[in-house]
């Protein structure tokens, strides 16, 4: 099976290239990422990746497959038309390889303060919530935070520094759907003006690239709408 | 909630201004596609009507703004640097202004004709 894959180390090199590989032997089930790994030891050890727990639930190994940015662990090799070409993640800067800085992608998450915010006294028992308003944030809370879908966003990609990117607002949305968050108006202020929410023109290519197949673009419909019902 | 509304406010004006056009545009293409032939008295007869005078001069102000938020939009993803940015969203304000005060003055010529 061939592969092309992205090497860059801005130290050394002068400008990207694409470097070839070939491997013998590819057992059935067997995914991107251990092809990479078996790359990297067999063939160039200097070519470097994240990845951790090897099961879409991490989110470390998060690359652009094939033109489109999915999780290498569990993107199985049988899909994948020859040659696999990989690059990092777009829109972010390069460290090595497909190693990305992920400042940028935090800063927004960040920014959307991902926490409950609470003014009343907090209860010396815990916060109860029914299970339908428990339901509510499914489709929300499984995010990885693997930044697949923010670097596929053209948004994104223009205004990273100030849109905040659909991981970051389907993060947003998960605390204002929360039956126990008290600060709804805050967030919503805070979301106000012509960048931060609104460069969003739902054209979901975030959803497409989601490998947990959440709803990025729903979700700020959903804030879209609150904030139109706030205001009315 | 305070509302500056850079965001929010372009967001829901452009929809709105964007279900007037559609309505606008499908009656407009509705009396002229089912109407017989129409001559140069008939057309500005129909367009010097009060009613319609006054929808297709909101047509063309809700197509200004629909069309500045979009340009925005567009210069705002796609136009590097402030200084250019500005100068390409001058231009572009200047010609949908222009534009529109010709098209008013013209709709305005008509109620005086008939």
């Amino acid at each position: 099976m061939r592969f092309s894959i992205y090497r860059y180390n801005p130290e050394t090199d002068s400008k990207p290239r694409m470097q070839d590989f070939e491997l013998q032997e590819i057992t059935p089930g067997l995914m991107l990422r251990d092809a990479l790994l078996r790359i990297k030891n067999e063939q160039d050890e200097s070519m470097i990746f994240r990845h951790s727990c090897g099961e879409g639930v991490c989110g470390s190994d998060g690359m652009n497959i094939n033109g489109k940015n999915g999780l290498a662990c569990i993107t199985p090799l049988a899909e994948l038309s020859e040659p696999v070409v990989i690059r990092p993640l777009p829109g972010l800067p390069v460290i090595r390889d497909l190693v990305i800085d992920m400042t940028q992608f935090l800063n927004q998450y960040r920014a959307v303060k991902p926490w409950l915010i609470v003014k009343d006294p907090v209860p010396e028992v815990e916060y109860t919530q029914s299970p339908q308003e428990r339901d509510k944030l499914d489709g929300l809370y499984e995010c990885i935070l693997c930044a697949c879908c923010s670097t596929s966003c053209p948004s994104f990609w223009w205004n990273p520094d100030k849109f905040r990117g659909p991981a970051a607002l389907l993060q947003s949305w998960r605390f204002l759907a929360d039956s126990r968050d008290q600060a709804t108006e805050e967030r919503l202020e805070d979301l106000e003006g012509p960048y931060k929410l609104f460069r969003c023109h739902s054209i979901m290519s975030c959803v497409n690239a989601c490998p947990k197949h959440l709803n990025p673009t729903k979700a700020i419909g959903h804030i879209k709408q609150l904030m139109l019902k706030n205001m009315l | 909630m305070s509302y500056q509304a850079k965001g929010l406010q372009a967001w829901l004006l452009q929809r709105l201004t964007g279900v007037f056009m559609a309505l606008y545009i499908l009656y407009v293409l509705g009396v002229v596609v089912f109407s017989e032939s129409m001559n140069y008295q008939q057309w500005s007869g129909w367009l010097s009507h009060p009613l319609m005078n006054t929808a297709t001069g909101l047509f063309f102000l809700t197509l200004a703004y629909h069309a500045w938020v979009g340009m925005r939009d567009i210069v705002v993803d796609y136009v590097p640097h402030d200084a250019f940015r500005l100068l390409v969203l001058t231009l572009i304000s200047l010609f949908l202004i222009s534009s529109s005060l010709y098209l008013l003055k013209i709709l305005f010529s008509l109620t005086l004709i008939v």
